[in-house]
């Protein structure tokens, strides 16, 4: 490279850091406008609306008015809000660890060449394919206290089954058994795919070196799958915090308040009672909770080493 | 070509999307206001000639008879069709009222009580005082009780077209099983010992034996029929005790708050949702469909669960098409201390306020509020005619069909506790069934439940007013 060249580049670089003219701004939001107006008009706007209108009390019909922080004291003194975020916790409680383990079991189980292994995972990964509310109607057969399947079966072991959904005690271990039912095997590849990105080199090695099975999982295999749980984690805890659609068809928030979810209050509140303000205060509320959540999570993963593999 | 550099600072770019924001809410708001539909072309009628008129209605036995009888009125209206819409009860409110927000509204639709309030304050029910005085129609011929109903500080939102009242519908061939007879004068009960009520359930409670509750050996583990099944709702369920005891879920139509936590209430509640259960007769409140609302109560009659099904007449046209295998009698709820009581109600059609054909759409209301519909409602068996002079061909109908109906409108001529009304009492009614929920379930005492119901309750009434 001759001495010009480089004192070519270096102009160029130095342009380039320097500040950008109108015209340079006006390419640059033309390229960028496709996907600035869609943040703007379906993420920024809505999450703007929702907020202002978490200020005013408003029924869709008649004109709103500015009622400034009420609708926030009122959803928890009225609403029992703290209440639903306990449930909602008490779900995402039930459901993530279950579902992590069942889901991390069977990739570990699914990931050797046997025959018939693709046939047993497409099996797991079939019920992410059925629709969730389709299901929650067959789960609530299942459940029936007289007629249901499960009832008839601990019957004829001679146990009198509970009626599951109308027990505050049963209906949520059921809400979030459909639920983990239905993603397992969705969760499931993605650890299959973490566990296909781990070389087979570090097992041979550490078999070589007489590592245990065991040890080997949670030597290697849980470490190297770091970046697989963070995701798995962060989209499973906000999914799980999103609930709605099995608790809607199975218990409606019942029985009492024993199911009602954030999303199941949220949903009440906007189009059962068209308090547009309350409903918007509660989808900041949960907001701000997953947020928390999720800012916990990245940082507990931050704080831990994590490995590349190329 | 002259350019202007472009630059935008971080204030200037919040405030042009607060400006975006406030804009889409803006247009957001004018679409509740105008024809949203119809600006886009969606909703037009191309025969303008005719005035093409949507009814809203939730029943679909009842749909039936309504179809007939507005045969009749477009046979009577050449220039008038009418298409009806069926929209299933659980979503009816929120989605008449999510119709006039979308602007694509009914022209004609179906008012329950609970929902009348919170529509005269939107403004989507349009006030028809003046029109029934212009067209001289005389409301002393409606079962008294009806019209007040309907009607808001002196001014009548809609005609009567039926009423109801709650009884007990029996199964008579489990009574004849068991040798028993279906009590020929009222029974009676009271908070301490259940009175003769209880003794009558008691003998129509059977276990897998075929021992009844009353008898030495009765197995309360293996009951097969119990007697009740009593509901978390103020209407068909727990609704006509309170007044029996001396209480009331509101103290009068519209008032600022209810009254249901109280010594009588606490007494009534603790004998529906304790006593029953621990005399057994009563079917675990748990079968009973979510926060035991009752929606399995007429499949578990049906299955011979239930020997009693608590419930207002509208149900006796899908009793009598489930129950094919029995015959079904009627008889009157007790008596409490406080004499015999029924919630009593009746559904009116709201007028839209947004309808573009208001005076087509007041000819189909005066015609389904008149005598001439009411006779084919009443005649076919599927309503109670509001109109008290036809009352005895909804009887008659049903007595051919084998079904004696006539304790509805015993219960009708006694004492009757109307349905409550005020503002937010739509979402104060579902409030209060979560509520009352664990106490039906035994899992909180009577006193929890009311407290917690009339906390909600009132809240939800004095926002909404």
């Amino acid at each position: 490279m001759t001495a010009a060249a480089i004192g070519t580049e270096a102009a160029a670089t130095t342009t380039r850091t320097g500040k950008p003219t109108g015209r340079d701004i006006r390419t640059a939001l033309g390229f960028l406008a496709p996907s600035l107006i869609g943040v703007i008009a379906f993420l920024l706007v809505p999450v703007v609306v929702v907020i202002v209108l978490s200020f005013v009390k408003w029924d869709l019909l008649t004109p709103p008015s500015f009622v400034g922080v009420s609708n926030y004291i009122d959803i928890f003194r009225y609403d029992a809000v703290g209440h639903s975020l306990l449930v909602t916790a008490y779900y995402v409680l039930l459901n993530i660890p279950a579902q992590t383990v069942i889901a991390l079991g069977l990739a570990v189980l699914l990931n050797r060449k046997l025959p018939g292994t693709s046939f047993v995972r497409v099996l797991c990964v079939l019920p992410y394919l059925a629709t969730p509310v389709a299901m929650a109607v067959v789960w609530n057969w299942f459940f029936d206290p007289s007629t249901g399947v499960i009832n008839t079966l601990l019957g004829f072991v001679g146990i009198a089954g509970p009626s599951w959904l109308s027990s505050q005690v049963w209906a949520m271990p059921v809400v979030a058994f459909a639920n983990i039912w239905q993603y397992v095997g969705y969760n499931m590849l993605f650890f299959l795919a973490g566990l296909q990105s781990i070389p087979a080199s570090m097992y041979e090695a550490a078999a070589i070196d007489g590592a245990s099975r065991i040890k080997q999982f949670f030597s290697i295999t849980l470490p190297l799958l770091r970046p697989t749980m963070l995701f798995v984690l962060v989209t499973g805890v906000i999914g799980s915090f999103q609930v709605f659609d099995t608790v809607y068809v199975l218990t409606n928030g019942g029985p009492g308040d024993a199911t009602e979810v954030m999303n199941s209050l949220i949903y009440k509140s906007a189009f059962v009672g068209f308090r547009i303000g309350d409903a918007a205060a509660m989808s900041v509320v949960l907001f701000v909770v997953i947020l928390v959540v999720t800012i916990v999570q990245f940082g507990y993963f931050r704080n831990r080493t994590t490995y590349e593999m190329n | 070509m002259t350019r202007r550099p472009v630059s935008m600072t971080r204030r200037q770019l919040l405030a042009a999307l607060g400006t975006a924001a406030g804009a889409v809410a803006g247009s957001a708001a004018l679409g509740g206001c105008s024809n949203a539909a119809a600006r886009w072309g969606f909703s037009g009628n191309p025969d303008s000639a005719k005035a093409n008129l949507t009814y809203a209605l939730w029943d679909t036995y009842q749909q039936e008879g309504y179809q007939k009888s507005i045969d009749q009125f477009t046979a009577k209206h050449p220039d008038i069709s009418v298409t009806i819409q069926q929209i299933p009860y659980g979503n009816y409110a929120p989605k008449i009222t999510a119709s006039f927000i979308s602007g694509n509204a009914p022209d004609l639709f179906w008012v329950n009580t609970p929902f009348l309030a919170d529509w005269i304050r939107q403004g989507i029910i349009a006030d028809v005082t003046d029109r029934v005085r212009a067209a001289n129609i005389d409301t002393s011929v409606y079962v008294e009780g009806l019209v007040e109903l309907h009607e808001r500080e002196g001014k009548l939102y809609g005609l009567p077209k039926d009423w109801d009242t709650i009884c007990f519908y029996y199964n008579k061939s489990y009574f004849q099983k068991l040798g028993v007879s279906a009590p020929t004068e009222q029974l009676e009960w009271n908070p301490d010992d259940g009175g003769t009520f209880l003794k009558f359930l008691r003998t129509i409670t059977s276990d897998s034996k075929g021992k009844t509750a009353d008898q030495p050996g009765f197995d309360p583990g293996d009951i097969v029929t119990y007697a009740v099944g009593n509901t978390n709702d103020p209407q068909s369920g727990y609704g006509s005790y309170l007044p029996m005891n001396g209480g009331a879920f509101i103290a009068e139509p519209y008032a600022a708050r209810t009254v249901l936590d109280t010594a009588p209430n606490r007494e009534t509640i603790s004998f529906l949702s304790q006593m029953l259960v621990d005399e057994h007769v009563q079917i675990p409140y748990g079968e009973l469909g979510p926060n035991a609302d009752g929606s399995s109560a007429l499949t578990l009659f049906a299955q011979g669960r239930l020997a009693l099904f608590q419930a207002g007449d509208w149900n006796t046209s899908s009793i009598s098409e489930l129950t094919s295998n029995f015959e079904v009698g009627t008889f009157l709820l007790p008596r409490g201390p406080q004499g015999g009581w029924t919630v009593f109600n009746g559904l009116t059609d709201g007028t839209s306020t947004a309808t573009e054909h208001p005076e087509q759409t007041w000819l189909l209301a005066e015609w389904l509020g008149g005598a001439d519909s009411q006779r084919i409602m009443g005649s076919g068996g599927y309503i109670w005619p509001a109109i008290e002079s036809l009352d005895p061909l909804y009887a008659e109908h049903w007595k051919k069909n084998k079904v004696d109906v006539s304790a509805f409108l015993t219960a009708a001529q006694g004492k009757k506790s109307l349905y409550p009304v005020a503002v937010g009492m739509a979402e104060a009614v579902s409030d209060v069934q979560t509520a009352l929920a664990p106490t039906f379930f035994g899992t909180a005492s009577a006193a929890t439940g009311l407290a917690k119901a009339q906390q909600v309750a009132d809240y939800r009434i004095s926002s909404g007013a």
